[in-house]
């Protein structure tokens, strides 16, 4: 299990080189001059022509993506921000906490409920209260995440004045973006907990368990959900980087100064380290999560555990 | 009288049907035997006769919807099942009565050890502490001749053989009154299945546990019950001692299922399958529902359903030529 583990660690390396050459070329090859922008309005074309000296864009591809490689990789520096002369690492290590924040709450959220609401739609299939649950599942895929967050401010915000519209500072501030990045993703994870539950529901072992004189919330709880669990802990998995790479949107609907926002006004300004940066950060959460999501699916089915034991023992032959 | 020859579970009039769409089908149709402390009872009959949801009506783990018990009384030891409370039928089930299932592939929950699996109804029914279950659970698989150092091990890790093993040692850990032994057998190959109902036997008769046997295997029938019930279309049509039912079957159909088996010492060379297949059950015929299959039918038949008749003490046919001469 840990050569397994390290294994996927090695193989992330490769994830973020190969994030890290395409990143770079694309922003390489985006049309517009960086030394423009930051070199201002007014600047002459000499002082232009200065300034791309000083950023090291007047080296060849080869020389600046080494440069970018080289420095990420070897020296784990993500450089300065063009804008604020700044290291970006810095910036981002205060900025990655909101962030964090709002997507882990959110994913608690989305796990939560989106499970309860699943399984309360399944016991309860056919009936009313499957109808109503899956038709509150439905209305939250369909809205937009930003709509809600429109709608949201409008009511408990402008109408309400319950709580505060933009920016942060206490808890008060982060309850709205995190009910609007869960939102779409209870949903998902309602609907695919319902269906895998159902899929459970009239196996054999179910019976068998029944047949024990096992109690219903039991039987639910303790035999249909884990054997369910599978299709779940694929959408969270997704659910999960979805959410932290999903938040420039939430993030610049509610002001919050966080990762999402500080790549969506470095791309404005092109402040190329600062988006490099983030988009490596990106990557790497998402691998870390679907490694998180292999381990689970280990975790959880011993079936799978056994595959990664036998694949260590070849090995150490 | 002695306390053995006292009826032990008694069935009345069960009456099952499933509903699916608009359509009811009726699985089973005013069902009724008896069963004595100790002994065993075979229901015997083709795929679909309703054997499996006889036994699942009698523990009421029938899923519902489908299924919708209609009418009938199951007592037990004097008490009606029927009339209980769903937590009363939770101390029923896995501890008075177990259930032993078809298919061994899929009766276990693949994602917990097979000891688990045993130690959940013991906890159930038990006053046992977790290591007393776990002692217990490890004492029954040696005498299912599962070796006790399996018990942390995962069902994906064992034969089909040995899954059934532990199925039945979870239906006997908790010394159940009744085992409903649903196709113990079919499953396995032949060598295993003899060690099975071996093993079965044997438990029965240290423990003096009744049982109802689900086949359609004569043999298994001959070999380890006291009665036997034939079922037709969701109805008993045959019911008598196994001793007087294979030497003197009434039925049709019931001859017609000695007559699909091959003879040991007759020297026949082919079998003789019963012509045609089992009616829709969403549609049974108003009269006898093997009349369209039965090579005797008469008008009569066609028309009217036959009663139950004894034509012999304990021998019970439902058939209009029933104790006449074919």
């Amino acid at each position: 299990m840990v050569k397994y583990i390290i294994k996927r660690l090695l193989g992330m390396i490769l994830i973020l080189l190969a994030t890290s050459l395409i990143i770079f070329t694309i922003l390489y090859f985006t049309p517009g001059d960086p030394a423009r922008t930051i070199a201002g309005a007014t600047a002459t074309a000499e002082d232009v022509e200065n300034m791309r000296h000083i950023m090291g864009l007047d080296k060849s591809y080869i020389e600046q993506l080494g440069d970018f490689l080289y420095s990420t990789f070897i020296k784990f520096d993500l450089g300065d921000s063009w804008v604020y002369n700044k290291p970006v690492i810095n910036e981002m290590m205060i900025r990655l906490p909101r962030t964090l924040f709002i997507g882990l709450s959110a994913m608690a959220l989305n796990l939560f409920l989106g499970i309860v609401m699943g399984i309360f739609a399944a016991t309860h299939e056919g009936k009313w209260q499957d109808s109503l649950t899956m038709g509150f599942a439905m209305v939250f895929i369909s809205c937009p995440d930003f709509w809600v967050a429109l709608m949201m401010i409008l009511l408990f915000s402008a109408t309400l004045n319950l709580l505060p519209a933009y920016g942060i500072g206490g808890i008060q501030y982060y309850i709205m973006p995190i009910i609007c990045s869960a939102l779409g993703g209870i949903a998902v994870n309602a609907r695919q907990t319902r269906a895998s539950i159902l899929g459970v529901f009239r196996e054999d072992y179910i019976t068998t368990a029944k047949a024990k004189g096992q109690k219903e919330n039991i039987i639910v709880w303790g035999h249909m959900l884990p054997n369910a669990l599978m299709p779940i802990i694929t959408s969270i998995g997704n659910g999960f980087a979805k959410i932290v790479a999903g938040t420039p949107v939430i993030e610049s609907v509610f002001s919050i100064p966080g990762l999402g926002l500080y790549m969506l006004t470095a791309i404005n300004s092109r402040d190329y380290p600062v988006v490099r940066a983030c988009v490596l950060f990106f990557a790497f959460f998402t691998a870390i999560s679907m490694l998180l999501v292999d381990l689970a699916y280990a975790f959880v089915d011993p079936r799978i555990r056994a595959r990664y034991q036998t694949v260590k023992k070849k090995e150490t032959k | 009288m002695s306390k053995a020859d006292e009826v032990f579970l008694k069935v009345e009039d069960l009456e099952v049907i499933y509903t699916s769409g608009k359509k009811n089908v009726q699985a089973v149709n005013k069902v009724s035997f008896e069963l004595k402390k100790g002994q065993t009872i075979a229901l015997v009959g083709e795929t679909g006769a309703g054997k499996t949801t006889i036994a699942k009506s009698i523990l009421r783990i029938l899923p519902n919807p489908p299924a919708k018990m209609l009418g009938g009384r199951i007592t037990l030891e004097g008490r009606e099942l029927t009339s209980l409370s769903e937590e009363e039928m939770l101390d029923i089930r896995g501890g008075k009565i177990a259930m032993i299932f078809q298919d061994p592939m899929t009766a276990l929950n693949p994602l917990m050890t097979v000891g688990d699996q045993i130690v959940e109804g013991l906890l159930l029914h038990n006053d046992y502490d977790k290591d007393a279950a776990e002692n217990r659970a490890k004492e029954m698989l040696e005498l299912v001749g599962i070796p006790k150092d399996r018990f942390v091990e995962y069902p994906y890790q064992f034969s089909g053989g040995m899954k059934q093993r532990v199925v039945i040692a979870m239906a006997l850990a908790c010394n159940p009154l009744l085992l409903l032994a649903d196709e113990p057998t079919t499953a396995l190959d032949v060598t295993i299945q003899a060690q099975v109902l071996d093993l079965i036997r044997n438990l029965k008769e240290k423990y003096n546990t009744s049982m109802i046997l689900i086949t359609h295997d004569l043999g298994v029938v001959a070999e380890t019950s006291d009665t036997v019930a034939v079922v037709y279309a969701g109805e008993i049509i045959e019911y008598a001692d196994k001793r007087e039912l294979f030497i003197n079957p009434c039925h049709p159909y019931t001859n017609g299922l000695f007559g699909s088996l091959p003879g040991m010492t007759e020297g026949e060379s082919r079998l003789k399958p019963i012509a045609g297949s089992p009616p829709d059950p969403t549609d049974l015929p108003k009269g006898c529902a093997f009349a369209p299959r039965c090579p005797y039918v008469m008008d009569e038949c066609i028309e009217s359903k036959p009663d139950m008749k004894e034509i012999s003490p304990g021998h019970f046919c439902r058939c209009i030529k029933a104790g006449k001469e074919i």
